[in-house]
């Protein structure tokens, strides 16, 4: 059963020399609890892809066409109102840069906070205390202390966690995770990593997990599509492509991976 | 963020002493001794202030011993007296402290209270109606002259609707009305002024605060907001709004002299008895104690403003006033 | 370059004001119907009319010639003060960017003191002690306002020195002041100029104020600042004296906002719409 079907997204930019075309024509299928791949260059249109999900293309670019079937819905067709209220809840994001993913003047703990008090009505402690809870869940140690602290106190990871808790207080169906750990230390990346797969192993979630790099892809994905300049190459099975990639491009994406390494 | 405030006193000892250097700089600036062109074309100084003038000055001794009195005495704020009464300048200056502060703060308050959402609401429409109206006002405030607007004002409400008073802070008959009516009465009086007052500023903050607003919008961090499900309203007034008056207070504080410079055009000409109608008069009369006094109180009044506001924003922002763990 | 500037319709319109300006300066005695110190006794206070268009002041004088006159005072006073700001400003701006370290520190200080006595205040002082000359206010207002041109010019540079072509220039030999002068300088010129058209603007205004005070030109010599004194003094009877002149001062200050708007958008990199 699918959880999320993107067809014939179309994401372009108006530029004086005309339209410079980010995304034409991506269509891919996540079924429910699958770990889906997004691979590709920078460039290739990957971020636009997974922002256009959730509508937050900002200008100068725009959803030109295409549809994201979501619970029986075209997420770029509903209501501002009724895609508001899927942000964050039943569909959430975690970005790639933690420092700048936070707002400067406001404690983690109420940013965090902030999420759950969006969609559920309750009293300010509780709120608290649910993301004081997650806070834990993501490893995070002292969570009743980082709670109050700002996030240029924190380290990159810790702020990372922090984005991953945040996306998964209000049980989200599918969490959308944009590179999530290039901005961080490799070591830092490992424990990310393993953190994600312990969610993924606990929850029953989706995810759209996008990366440049095919290591990780390959770690956690189990099918994949690669993209090139704003056009999906190849989609399936994650072993698959490793082995036998069927398009050109991905095959001199693999080899240019296994050179570096 | 005590440690920080004691570094920011310590850091303006330097600036205070560079006001009095300047101030002692300006005092010499006359050719021949201070006090000649002063007195001698001034026949309205008697010998005996002249000498009293030339005692205060210590014109007999080497300049740095001048300048070592000049600094004690600013420190005191002895000015001397007035050439034109011969009081105190300081006392002159006390007297009339009062009534300009009012007015430039409530300027602030004024300039705080329409530039700001000015702003805001241009940043969001941008390039909308409002904004477009937004930014002509924005023109018209920097290009009006201050004195030619208020005698607009003042002929349009004063004159020909009578509805304001155009002169001084009280009615004449100021002391039979009861305090609320009291009240009322210099409320009456001072709404030209402030008006004038905040005109020149609330443009410039409003267009700063517009430009801040735009470029805070474009921040991850308001993508994060938005993805996170918060109403458009939490993202924009809770989220971008802190952020982005952050600078403002910096610049709020870097209005202050402007602020206190143009009193004298508008406390001219509304007849208001504050520092600068005291400065412009002691300027026509070439009264020169008082045009030192009050200079140097001025920029007394702004290192203290400057000094608030530095205090403010490292209040409101907490990566200054939180330090980092190690 | 200079199309994009063409594109910017208020940014032109407020140029071609300034060249109507300008040559109001330059060929007044041919634009002016009257002199403008000639006295009429018999015509004081007249209202605007066909022989005079924008009425006569308290002496009888033509209005309208005394702004024409007037325009040369207001514009050569804005463009020698800001040459004087910017010429002070460069120097050191580009010395405090360029050299870095104490000199740098000294300089700032001295910019931060100066910023703050109020301008005006400072102004009006000094000028009480020299005695008001048009020469006097040039300088007192070009000494006052270079600070803000020092701290663009500085900040220029400390980007600009870091560049290659410095660096070569200076394994070739170059002294720094050649360095300074021939490079660094004509690079910072762009902030420079938006900083200047909209500092003619703001020592029109200022110059205009300490004539209405009575303290900037002082008559006979018309400055648009000193018509408006009249103005004061005959409130809700002359309405001419007023509107006229401040109609002058505010659309010229304008232009050169304007223009300064123009020039930003060319000289800096635009927001994204």
């Amino acid at each position: 059963m699918d959880i999320v079907n993107v067809k014939d997204l179309k994401v372009y930019f108006d530029s004086p020399h005309g339209a410079v075309k980010a995304v034409d024509g991506v269509s891919f299928d996540i079924d429910k609890g699958e770990v889906f791949g997004l691979v590709g260059e920078s460039g290739s249109g990957k971020t636009l892809t997974a922002l256009s999900i959730l509508r937050l293309v900002a200008t100068p670019g725009k959803i030109v066409s295409g549809s994201v079937m979501f619970a029986g819905q075209d997420l770029l067709a509903i209501d501002e109102e009724l895609l508001r209220a899927i942000r964050g809840s039943k569909i959430s994001m975690v970005f790639q840069e933690p420092a700048s993913a936070f707002n400067p003047v406001f404690t983690i703990g109420y940013q965090v906070s902030e999420a759950i008090t969006a969609h559920r009505k309750m009293a300010g402690w509780k709120a608290r205390d649910i993301a004081m809870e997650f806070l834990r869940r993501v490893h995070i140690p002292e969570p009743k202390k980082v709670y109050y602290d700002y996030p240029h106190q924190l380290s990159g990871g810790t702020k990372q966690r922090a984005m991953i808790a945040m996306a998964l207080v209000n049980n989200p169906e599918l969490i959308i995770l944009d590179e999530p750990t290039t901005a961080l230390d490799v070591t830092i990346q490992a424990q990310i990593l393993e953190l994600l797969e312990e969610i993924i192993s606990r929850e029953k979630l989706s995810i759209l997990f996008i990366s440049h790099d095919f290591g990780i892809i390959a770690r956690m994905c189990g099918r994949v599509a690669v993209m090139h300049k704003g056009k999906i190459v190849e989609t399936g099975d994650t072993r698959q492509i490793l082995s036998s990639p069927k398009e050109a491009y991905t095959a001199s994406l693999l080899e240019s991976v296994r050179a570096l390494a | 963020m005590i440690r920080y405030i004691g570094k920011r006193l310590i850091g303006l000892v330097p600036v205070f002493l560079g006001i009095t250097l300047i101030s002692f700089f300006v005092i010499h600036l006359a050719p021949g001794k201070p006090t000649d062109i002063q007195t001698s074309l001034n026949p309205k100084v008697s010998y005996e202030a002249r000498m009293r003038l030339e005692k205060l000055y210590g014109l007999d001794k080497p300049i740095g011993v001048q300048y070592m009195g000049w600094l004690k005495r600013f420190a005191t704020f002895n000015f001397g007296r007035s050439y034109i009464d011969d009081r105190p300048v300081s006392q002159k200056i006390a007297e009339r402290i009062p009534v300009t502060i009012l007015i430039n703060a409530l300027a602030l308050i004024l300039i705080f209270a329409i530039g700001i959402p000015l702003g805001v609401i241009s940043a969001v429409r941008r390039g909308t109606l409002p904004d477009r109206l937004a930014t002509v006002f924005v023109f018209t405030g920097f290009s009006t002259p201050e004195f030619w607007l208020a005698l607009l004002l003042m002929s349009f409400f004063g004159i020909s609707l009578g509805w304001l008073p155009i002169s001084g802070i009280k009615s004449l008959d100021f002391e039979y009305f009861n305090l609320p009516v009291k009240m009322l009465d210099v409320a009456r009086h001072l709404i030209l002024p402030v008006a004038i007052a905040a005109f020149g500023s609330l443009a410039g903050i409003s267009r700063y605060m517009r430009s801040s607003m735009i470029g805070i919008i474009h921040q991850d961090y308001i993508r994060t907001a938005r993805a996170k499900g918060l109403k458009e309203p939490d993202v924009i007034y809770r989220h971008a709004l802190k952020n982005a008056m952050l600078p403002v207070i910096t610049i709020i504080g870097l209005s202050i002299p402007g602020l206190i410079g143009g009193s004298v055009i508008f406390e001219s000409i509304f007849a208001i008895p504050g520092m600068g109608r005291l400065f412009y008069e002691s300027v026509m009369a070439r009264d020169y104690p008082t045009i030192m006094g009050v200079l140097s109180i001025g920029a007394i009044l702004t290192l203290v403003g400057n000094l608030i506001a530095d205090i403010a924003y490292s209040y409101a922002d907490p990566r200054i006033r939180v330090i980092k763990e190690e | 370059m200079v199309r994009e500037f063409l594109n910017n319709k208020m940014a032109v319109a407020g140029f071609v004001f300034i060249t109507i300006i300008l040559a109001f300066a330059i060929f007044a005695p041919a634009i002016a119907p009257y002199n403008p110190s000639s006295i009429d006794a018999k015509n004081i206070l007249a209202a605007p009319s066909g022989a005079h268009i924008f009425g006569t002041d308290t002496l009888g004088r033509d209005i309208f010639s005394r702004i024409v006159y007037g325009s040369r005072i207001s514009l050569s006073i804005g463009f020698i003060a800001v040459g004087i700001a910017v010429v002070i400003g460069v120097f050191f701006g580009s010395i405090a960017g360029y050299y870095g370290g104490r000199a740098d520190s000294i300089i700032m200080r001295f910019v931060d003191i100066m910023l703050c006595f109020p301008t005006f205040f400072l102004i009006l002082a000094v000028i009480a002690i020299l005695e008001p000359s048009i020469f006097n206010i040039m300088v007192v207002i070009g000494a006052t306002g270079w600070m803000g041109v020092a701290r663009l010019v500085r900040a220029e540079v400390l980007t600009l020195k870091e560049r290659d072509y410095v660096t070569a220039s200076r394994i070739m030999g170059a002294s720094n002041i050649w360095i300074i002068v021939r490079h660094l300088i004509p690079n910072a010129i762009g902030p420079v100029m938006v900083s200047a058209t909209l500092g003619i603007g703001g020592a029109i205004l200022t110059e205009s104020a300490l004539s209405f005070l009575g303290i900037g030109v002082q008559p006979p010599t018309p400055s648009w600042g000193n018509i408006l004194m009249d103005g004061k003094s005959t409130l809700g009877v002359a309405w001419w004296l007023t509107i006229f002149p401040g109609v002058f001062i505010f659309l010229t200050v304008l232009a050169y906002n304007l223009l300064s708007e123009g020039l930003r958008d060319l000289f800096e990199p635009r927001l994204r719409k």
